[in-house]
């Protein structure tokens, strides 16, 4: 007959198990929220609060622009050349201009901005606080009496709620200004029709405010997992990969799960 | 009166005690050297007297103050008067080495910037790398690059000085150089300096008094000439770094032949 002993060993593993992976989830997100809350009631004051949130700024926007710039043309031509494939087939090919304005205001900006933020900002923004934790250079920081919450969390997330919206309105400007080149000079599209049906239908509180919104959704959603992956990390050179990995892939899904609910309350009207 | 006060400090790590009831009582103006093998809990302590890491139990005094007691932002503001050289050296990677020892004077004062120049110009001048000051983290060498965290944990002149391994991975005549700067250091600046150290001749040379711990717990404590008398054969296996003694060379592990089955 089995032992009480071994009895336990089978039924209580499991249940052990469980038990204790939920605390250990909780506890992540308790440490995720008790940062991101610090980090979001310091704003930067002084001369040199301002200077490390411009500073981050450039590393997280004004280095993004390029793959935004390239991505968002290259998204914004092929809008244009499937939505006149598909319209031409109604007769309805002079409104490829909403299709490709409408495409990238609601939905294919904000996501794809992010999407982008996340694989590279976000990634950076990881790798560069795990390595400073690696290296000691965080510990460094609470030896001296800086708070590392202040001096490297704060602007890194104020300059990441600020950087993304920016980064999504240029990735839609850009979208609708290639669109537009391949609608009207390659497919023939009367200039008119492309920029007067878009000026029509597009509304600035449904789409443009809507589709801002969200991108500040992704941006916060984006730079707290960022921040908390590089602060949580193992400090080992497998943990920043993991660390890294994890980043990418919880923003990514989080974008495109909180992309439906957010469409499901901002357009829900439509 | 003592300017460290320990008093049954314990801490555990995964259920393992690190810190077993520990107690030391550090003189203000002195030089202690804390060693001990690898594992017995050395930077463990000097993380905890920090404030860096909490202990399970027990009391931790600085300059009558309790560690322990204070809050998140009153830790930061003391740990103004305190200097940390890691291991590493934990420098800036981003900043030269001119930025690295200006941080701590730009984050704690509004100073004007000529006053923040004469101060790294006399700390550089002090460890002897004027001439490296626009160099990067990357082109030091390890002997620099801990001169130079050296310079950054006393640019604003700490009454406590803690060195986290100073020796380790130095050439000779590196840890002739950082065996001089921490006895200048500790006497010029009139500051109590900890150094946690295995580097047992560099540690009892520049020691006034010396703690040595095993398994948590002080085994031997003196200053350094008689240390050599100490009867514990656990420090005189420690001071000849001989393989046998109390301390075993093998971690605990299943009999070899059991292992490989015969």
């Amino acid at each position: 007959m089995m032992k009480d002993s071994q009895l336990n060993k089978y039924l209580l593993s499991p249940l052990q198990r469980l038990g204790a992976g939920t605390l250990a989830y909780l506890a992540t997100w308790g440490r995720a929220t008790i940062l991101v809350l610090d980090a979001c009631i310091i704003l930067p004051r002084s001369a040199r609060g301002v200077n490390l949130f411009l500073r981050e700024i450039y590393k997280l926007g004004v280095l993004s622009l390029p793959i935004i710039v390239v991505s968002a043309a290259f998204v914004g031509m092929v809008l244009a050349l499937q939505g006149y494939t598909i319209l031409r087939n109604f007769s309805a090919e002079s409104a490829v201009g909403q299709l490709v304005a409408l495409s990238l205001f609601r939905e294919l900006g904000p996501v794809l901005a992010g999407l982008l933020f996340a694989g590279r900002s976000g990634s950076a923004l990881t790798a560069e606080i795990s390595l400073m934790k690696t290296t000691e250079q965080i510990s460094s920081l609470e030896m001296m009496g800086v708070d590392p919450v202040r001096y490297l969390v704060a602007p890194r997330l104020w300059a990441g709620l600020l950087t993304l919206p920016v980064l999504t309105i240029v990735f839609n400007m850009t979208g609708i200004w290639m669109g537009g080149v391949v609608a009207i000079e390659w497919l023939g599209i009367y200039e008119g029709s492309y920029w007067g049906n878009m000026q029509q239908v597009v509304s600035l509180q449904s789409d443009i405010i809507n589709g801002i919104i969200k991108s500040l959704v992704f941006a916060f959603v984006v730079t707290w997992i960022a921040i908390f992956q590089g602060y949580n990390s193992t400090p080992t050179a497998e943990g920043i990969g993991i660390s890294t990995t994890k980043t990418v892939v919880y923003s990514s899904l989080g974008i495109l799960g909180l992309d439906f609910l957010l469409t499901a309350l901002l357009f829900s009207n439509i | 009166m003592d300017f460290i006060r320990i008093r049954n400090l314990t801490f555990k790590r995964d259920g393992r005690k690190i810190l077993d009831k520990l107690n030391l009582d550090i003189p203000q103006g002195n030089i202690i050297g804390i060693m001990g093998p690898s594992g017995c809990g050395k930077t463990t302590l000097l993380r905890i007297i920090a404030g860096y890491l909490k202990p399970d139990s027990g009391q931790v005094i600085v300059d009558g103050v309790d560690i322990n007691k204070l809050k998140r932002r009153e830790l930061l503001e003391f740990r103004k008067t305190m200097g940390f050289l890691f291991q590493s050296g934990a420098l800036f990677t981003d900043m030269n080495v001119y930025e690295n020892i200006a941080f701590p004077l730009k984050e704690h004062y509004r100073l004007p910037a000529e006053v923040i120049n004469d101060i790294v110009q006399m700390k550089l001048e002090c460890v002897g790398l004027r001439g490296a000051q626009d160099l990067m983290p990357s082109e030091l060498s390890g002997g620099m690059g801990r001169r130079v965290a050296l310079a950054r944990s006393i640019a604003i002149d700490p009454s406590l000085m803690m060195y986290d391994e100073p020796f380790t991975g130095q050439d000779p005549i590196s840890k002739g150089v950082l065996m001089e700067l921490i006895k200048t250091v500790n006497d010029s600046l009139k500051i109590t300096s900890l150094v946690v150290s295995h580097d047992i001749p560099e540690t009892l040379k520049i020691s006034d008094y010396v703690y040595i711990l095993a398994e948590g717990k002080t085994i031997g404590k003196g200053d350094p000439a008689s240390m050599k008398s100490n009867a514990s054969p656990f420090v005189q296996q420690f001071l000849r770094g001989e393989k046998e003694g109390p301390v075993t060379f093998h971690y605990k592990a299943t009999p070899l032949k059991k292992a490989l089955g015969l």
